[in-house]
């Protein structure tokens, strides 16, 4: 076969398995935002609140989406995914104080820690400390290798907020940190709803969805 | 007929959707794994076995294909939830019966419906 030919097979080869990742990716996240739909539902019985809630939600997939992107789907770090909560919800770098070490996110610990971190933002800007001028939030995060098996432990402490109180029913981001994120990570995520100000501590496994480096 | 069903997805919150749509079903959740490794533990021969399973195809970046043949091995029927086409699934030479994401809770009643009724021990 002339060579002209071969490439023209080898490229259209090539461009039917791009096609086919591209379709499975597309299928798949019209099944998260399916999920997602179907949780966000439980909570909101009205439809001007249950919009403005998944519309919240496909900002942060779009979020997620963006980080993946710029690593061709390989992957982001945390702390590149925790930044963009500064741009997301056009915050002052001050009030998002973050210290840990390099840890790498596999694509789909990127999306469900994008959807977490979301979750505790949007609540932080509605009734904690970025609904003022002055309050912060630091996320902390440290490695306990030494641990059986190895931890990364995650830390959300919001300061300077309004009063907190605890909310009397479990919406759709208490359960997905809770009931999914925790699960998923084979750790477990709690929530404390002090007066003071909420903390977030999560105890994920490390492994090759979560790796320092 | 309810039936406990083990959930092979690697996507979390795909996985909590599966498991909402199987209680509204009346089925029961045996259990979840999210990569080859998670799934072929809890189909190691000294655990309980699900009547049922729903197998995606690609965990975590890594082929099911061990998990489809340990499934038939052990003689667990299994529904494919997939991502990709009819074709790509010709393709990789499972001949089990699919479901193609995304899907509605209604046709997972069904496949597994189906699958209930061509499965021997039924």
């Amino acid at each position: 076969m002339p060579s002209d030919i071969t490439d023209l097979k080898r490229a259209q080869t090539a461009q039917k398995l791009l096609m086919d990742e591209l379709n499975h990716r597309v299928k798949n996240m019209l099944a998260v935002v399916q999920a997602i739909s179907r949780q966000t539902k439980r909570a909101h019985a009205d439809p001007e609140s249950f919009y403005e809630a998944l519309e919240q939600r496909l900002m942060a997939l779009s979020a997620a989406h963006n980080l993946l992107t710029r690593t061709n789907w390989e992957g982001t770090t945390l702390s590149d995914l925790a930044k963009s909560l500064i741009s997301t919800f056009g915050l002052d770098e001050k009030r998002l104080v973050l210290e840990g070490p390099s840890v790498a996110l596999s694509p789909n610990a990127a999306i469900s820690l994008c959807l977490a971190f979301h979750e505790l933002a949007t609540n932080a800007m509605k009734y904690g400390p970025w609904s003022g001028d002055r309050g912060t939030v630091t996320l902390t995060w440290q490695a306990l290798p030494k641990m059986e098996p190895p931890q990364l432990v995650i830390l959300w402490v919001e300061r300077g907020g309004p009063k907190v109180n605890e909310p009397k029913k479990k919406g759709f981001g208490t359960q997905l940190l809770e009931r999914t994120v925790g699960p998923e990570f084979g750790g477990a995520v709690d929530l404390d709803f002090a007066e003071r100000g909420l903390t977030c501590r999560m105890e994920l496994t490390l492994n090759d969805k979560i790796r320092l480096g | 007929m309810s039936m406990a069903v083990l959930i092979i997805e690697d996507e979390a919150m795909i996985a909590r959707l599966v498991a909402d749509f199987l209680e509204d079903l009346g089925h029961q959740v045996h259990g979840m794994a999210a990569s080859v490794e998670e799934a072929l533990a809890v189909l190691a021969p000294d655990k309980p076995k699900p009547d049922v399973a729903i197998l995606d195809l690609n965990l975590g970046g890594e082929p099911a294909d061990p998990v489809a043949h340990r499934l038939r091995e052990v003689e667990i029927p299994f529904l494919i939830a997939t991502g990709y086409g009819e074709d790509r699934l010709d393709r990789s030479g499972l001949h089990e019966p699919a479901i193609y994401k995304p899907y509605s809770q209604a046709a997972l009643g069904r496949a597994l419906a189906d699958l209930n009724s061509r499965s021997p021990a039924a």
